[in-house]
């Protein structure tokens, strides 16, 4: 049985169904008997919904440039 | 082939998200899927449902996965207060558990504990347990947690006041946790192991659900 963390560490692959079978039915099988883990499976869905439904154009310039600056820091070396 | 499908409230899948026609329409993609009468343990939700696979079908495990699915009826039986009773007897079984493995031990707490209500018990256990081994300590205090459990608590919130209701999970989701855990104790108890103890709780839940909701072994 996965632990809550192995779950918020695989929700992105499983919803995008990269897990393995055996891998998928662990999940499912720990979020069917974790009220938690089901509420944040709902979460990470409707996460999804929203901002696949965003466009370009719904974005003002200033955060445009504030997500840009952001991403542009991301991940670099301190 | 008929099956059964638990779904979260409104003909939703816990996992895909994806709304279930209404009864006699089919649904065709991924959740396309239900379960067997022998399974419906694993998958406790809040809206059980007979259901009506097509061919070509792919049985893996506890799970049923078909081309196209749809449901056929809901099964009235299985609401709210179906729920909170079978919570209920987790709750009482679990106790049971943990006076059993006391007795074995030749505890006198055991009749301490067997006395009390699922309050008073989750009250005195912490106590009990410390002058317990440490095995049966942790099945005494797992026994407590449960409790908790049931009430859609966390255990070391027992005490504090009520949640929030809003987002606040489903009494089918938090049966399914309860009946996990019980299932868990049954497993660190049980004379032949963990997986024997398991089986046999899931069993016991099994036989509990079909009596309780008048669904037959058959599938």
């Amino acid at each position: 049985m996965l632990t809550c963390a192995d779950v918020v560490k695989l929700v992105t692959q499983y919803m995008e169904a990269e897990l393995s079978p055996d891998e998928a039915r662990s999940f499912e099988e720990h979020v069917a008997i974790c009220p938690p883990c089901r509420a944040f499976l709902g979460q990470a869905r409707r996460t999804v919904e929203l901002t696949g439904e965003l466009k370009e154009t719904d974005l003002s310039p200033e955060v445009e440039e504030h997500l840009l600056d952001a991403f542009r820091d991301w991940n670099r070396p301190a | 082939m008929t099956a059964y499908a638990f779904l979260s409230e409104g003909r939703t899948s816990l996992f895909t998200g994806v709304v279930w026609p209404p009864p006699g329409e089919w649904l065709e993609g991924p959740a396309a899927r239900a379960t067997t009468g022998d399974h419906l343990v694993s998958w406790i939700d809040d809206e059980l449902w007979v259901c009506e696979l097509s061919e070509p079908r792919s049985e893996d495990g506890n799970v049923i996965t078909a081309e196209r699915a749809r449901l056929v009826e809901r099964i009235a039986t299985w609401d709210e207060s179906a729920a909170d009773e079978l919570s209920a007897a987790c709750v009482a079984r679990a106790r049971s558990h943990a006076v059993d493995a006391l007795r074995r031990e030749g505890s006198t707490e055991s009749d301490v504990l067997s006395a009390l209500e699922p309050d008073a018990f989750a009250s005195a256990a912490t106590a009990i347990a410390a002058r317990l081994p440490e095995s049966t300590a942790e099945t005494v205090l797992f026994a407590a947690d449960v409790v908790a459990l049931a009430r859609g608590r966390r255990p070391e919130e027992y005490d504090t006041p009520p949640p929030d209701p809003r987002g606040a999970p489903s009494r089918a989701s938090i049966t399914a946790n309860v009946a996990y855990v019980t299932a868990h104790i049954a497993g660190t108890v049980h004379p032949d192991g963990y997986d024997a103890g398991v089986a046999a709780e899931r069993a016991w839940q099994l036989a509990w659900l079909r009596e309780r909701l008048g669904i037959s072994a058959v599938r």
